[in-house]
């Protein structure tokens, strides 16, 4: 059974999620940063058609609601 | 969003190992552990550094696709009679399974670690040069050892460098 540490505080957790999750006292962060909506495209550039595609997914998502 | 890569460093009996995230040095010295400090554990002259089992660790993707072509290798004076061995290599690759970090001679470690910039990856993703991460994931591991004979002397430093590419 693996055991995790934080390198930076110190920290010890049961799980690598509870390590991925926790926010840092000494970064200030959270090692994952925040997760993507699953409707936004992958890659660092939105380009227009995507972008309706997103917008068109998300209200789809909406009226299913 | 950038990815989120971190150097994470693995130790203890491989029963029951330890792995220590975002680790904030490597340095080298006699006993197996994360964040060492190298006054409290130095290499005797003679003597080995315990090993360093360390991999890349992407913990988020960001709104990039992938990261791959890992090099690893070493800047500044390591000083006369030591040398710094690692099983980072360019050809004839396997990635290595996780054993207790040893203080004796590394079998694992065989290679002299770069000096420079390698022209190509010399650490591998899931066991090849290739390889790739396009979510979150693990490196293989990176293994490595400082070396010394008996006329070795104390205060030198070198530093580690650690490179990714990073497609968007
Ligand atoms: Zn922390």
């Amino acid at each position: 059974m693996l055991k995790h540490i934080c390198g930076q505080c110190n920290k010890a957790f049961s799980s690598e999620k509870a390590y991925l999750h926790h926010q840092c006292p000494t970064t200030g962060s959270t090692p994952v940063q925040s997760p993507l909506p699953q409707t936004q495209p992958k890659g660092s550039k939105l380009t227009e058609k995507n972008i309706v595609a997103a917008v068109r997914t998300l209200r789809q998502a909406k009226q299913h609601v | 969003m950038a990815a989120t890569v971190e150097i994470d460093e693995q130790n203890g009996n491989s029963g029951s190992p330890t792995l220590t995230h975002n680790i904030g040095n490597s340095n080298m010295g006699s006993t197996d552990t994360a964040n060492m400090n190298p006054t409290a554990y130095p290499i005797v002259p003679g003597g080995n550094s315990c090993e360093k089992w360390q991999r890349f660790h992407v913990t988020d993707i960001g709104t990039s696709t992938r990261i791959n072509n890992l090099k690893v290798w070493r800047s500044g004076s390591l000083g006369a009679d030591a040398i710094h061995m690692t099983n980072a290599r360019t050809s004839d690759y396997g990635g290595s399974t996780y054993a207790t970090p040893t203080a004796d001679p590394s079998t694992v470690a065989s290679q002299i670690m770069p000096t420079s910039t390698p022209g190509s990856a010399n650490l591998g993703i899931g066991g090849s040069l290739s390889g790739t991460i396009s979510s979150s994931g693990y490196s293989d591991f990176l293994v490595h050892q400082i070396q010394t004979t008996a006329t070795a002397l104390a205060g030198n430093s070198t530093t580690m460098n650690y490179q990714y590419d990073e497609t968007a």
